[in-house]
């Protein structure tokens, strides 16, 4: 079995994750750069799986998503997203996906967060839109080719929405990739979930810990300034 | 003992449940259909023991609610409605109850919970039961639902009128549904108590239960957003 320390590390970094409150059983994904030429990533279904996992519910792929080592289960289906995250920042060395609780909330309205950064440095959360339903349904009533990569489920239709997201992916966090020298980067997709990247997975689970935190703040502080006793103080 | 296979896996799901806070100390059931003829609850009580459930935590039934082995307590509160829907719907083999923050908040409110993410789009909205005649309480249909109900159940009386005025709702709003079943599980709530999600089997109600849940801590978050937005563009 290829990577054997790397997915012990995740599963480690998973409970973790579960421990913290920032993955839970609706989806989510880790990955990580482990060579130049591979990528080690959590498998299709592990939230629905309840994030029970085994050394063998990863999958090793190349850079270009064909399969280096599977067991049990293809990898996920935010493949060709994971794919172009490592192609577009060479030097990110680990993304996260979660449907973390506070972030989505911000995620299924369309608003980007602003993140103030330990150092002070505002950064933002850009939210993707793309209309899921209506892509998938359109491609499904009228298919034209798409390439699936070969390490995640054959759903040319979720390919379909991933090529929506790649141009506003580009636009909104190209040109930031040094920031991945610093604190990560991080994006919503509308009424999906959080994505975040950085040079490694500790740093990436401390960003989206920070990115929760924060998204937390704001809505536990809306129910405190709206609330009419403290308006009477 | 019958069906320790299945006991112990409903007592993995009951550990996830916690341990994903989709099942509270409050209340809650699980349910699933072993073969054609028999049907495995948890028991009365196993929330107020705080969850820490054992194999013999159970009671097997057969279609009709008669007891065919059960230990210490009889089934949980959830049990009627369970069994209706077991009944009602060929495809479910597994019933989840809950009284979940989120989507209780919902319950409370006799509000539907809409699909907030596209986590949640599949299964569509998720309709709040009523009893429409608040008096269902009364001794007299009390006594009228006692004389229906299967034997040997232990659960608090007071709770079978309510419980029964669901029923026929349960029909209203999924009898046109029931073919649902065969890609994805069906929830609703029910007025000021809680959820219950049916599915094909256990470990797609668990999924679909968090989904609920996750979309009902949704729509709240986000209307928080929005009124500190709404309430800081007039300053």
């Amino acid at each position: 079995m290829l990577y054997t320390e790397q997915r012990t590390k995740l599963i480690s970094v998973t409970s973790d994750l579960i421990a913290n409150e920032l993955l839970e059983c609706t989806g989510g994904m880790l990955a990580l750069r482990v060579s130049p030429d591979h990528l080690l990533t959590s498998t299709f279904g592990a939230g629905f799986r309840r994030w029970r996992l085994g050394l063998d519910d990863f999958i090793v792929c190349d850079n270009e998503g064909n399969v280096v080592e599977k067991h049990e289960h293809v990898g996920p289906a935010s493949m060709l997203m994971i794919l172009e995250l490592f192609r577009m920042f060479p030097s990110c060395g680990a993304v996260l996906h979660s449907h973390a609780e506070f972030s989505l909330a911000f995620a299924s309205l369309d608003r980007t967060m602003a993140l103030r950064q330990p150092d002070l440095s505002v950064s933002e959360v850009p939210c993707l839109r793309a209309d899921d339903q209506n892509i998938k349904e359109d491609y499904l009533r009228n298919p034209y080719p798409v390439k699936v990569p070969a390490a995640m489920p054959y759903r040319p239709e979720v390919v379909a929405v991933s090529q929506h997201l790649l141009p506003q992916l580009k636009a909104k966090l190209g040109h930031r990739g040094e920031e991945l020298a610093g604190y990560g980067l991080a994006y919503t997709s509308y009424r999906h979930g959080l994505t975040v990247l950085a040079s490694n997975i500790d740093d990436a689970f401390d960003a989206m810990a920070r990115i929760e935190a924060q998204a937390r703040t704001y809505i536990v502080g809306a129910s405190i300034t709206g609330s009419e006793a403290l308006a009477r103080t | 003992m019958l069906y320790t296979d299945e006991r112990k896996y409903l007592l993995g799901i009951i550990d996830d449940l916690v341990k994903y806070r989709l099942v509270d100390c409050t209340g809650g059931m699980v349910a699933v259909r072993c073969n054609a003829d028999h049907l495995l609850f948890s028991a009365a009580g196993e929330s107020f023991r705080r969850w820490h459930s054992g194999v013999d935590d159970f009671v097997v039934t057969d279609n009709a609610g008669k007891v065919i082995e059960r230990h210490e307590r009889g089934a949980a509160a959830g049990f009627l409605i369970a069994l209706e829907l077991f009944n009602q719907f060929p495809l479910c083999n597994a019933v989840l109850h809950a009284h979940s923050e989120y989507s209780l908040a919902f319950a409370a409110l006799d509000l539907p919970v809409a699909p907030a993410a596209h986590l949640m789009q599949t299964l569509g909205e998720v309709p709040c039961l009523r009893a429409e005649d608040q008096q269902i309480k009364d001794e007299s249909s009390v006594t009228h639902t006692r004389s229906k109900f299967p034997t040997r159940w232990t659960t608090a009386p007071k709770l079978w009128p309510s419980t029964c005025n669901c029923v026929p709702q349960i029909e209203k709003h999924f009898g046109h549904r029931k073919q649902e079943l065969e890609r994805h599980g069906l929830a609703f709530t029910t007025y000021q108590h809680g959820i219950y999600v049916f599915a094909r089997n256990i470990d797609e109600a668990f999924n679909n239960l968090a989904r609920v849940e996750a979309s009902a801590r949704t729509h709240i978050y986000s209307s928080a957003i929005l009124e500190r937005e709404s309430r800081e563009s007039l300053h």
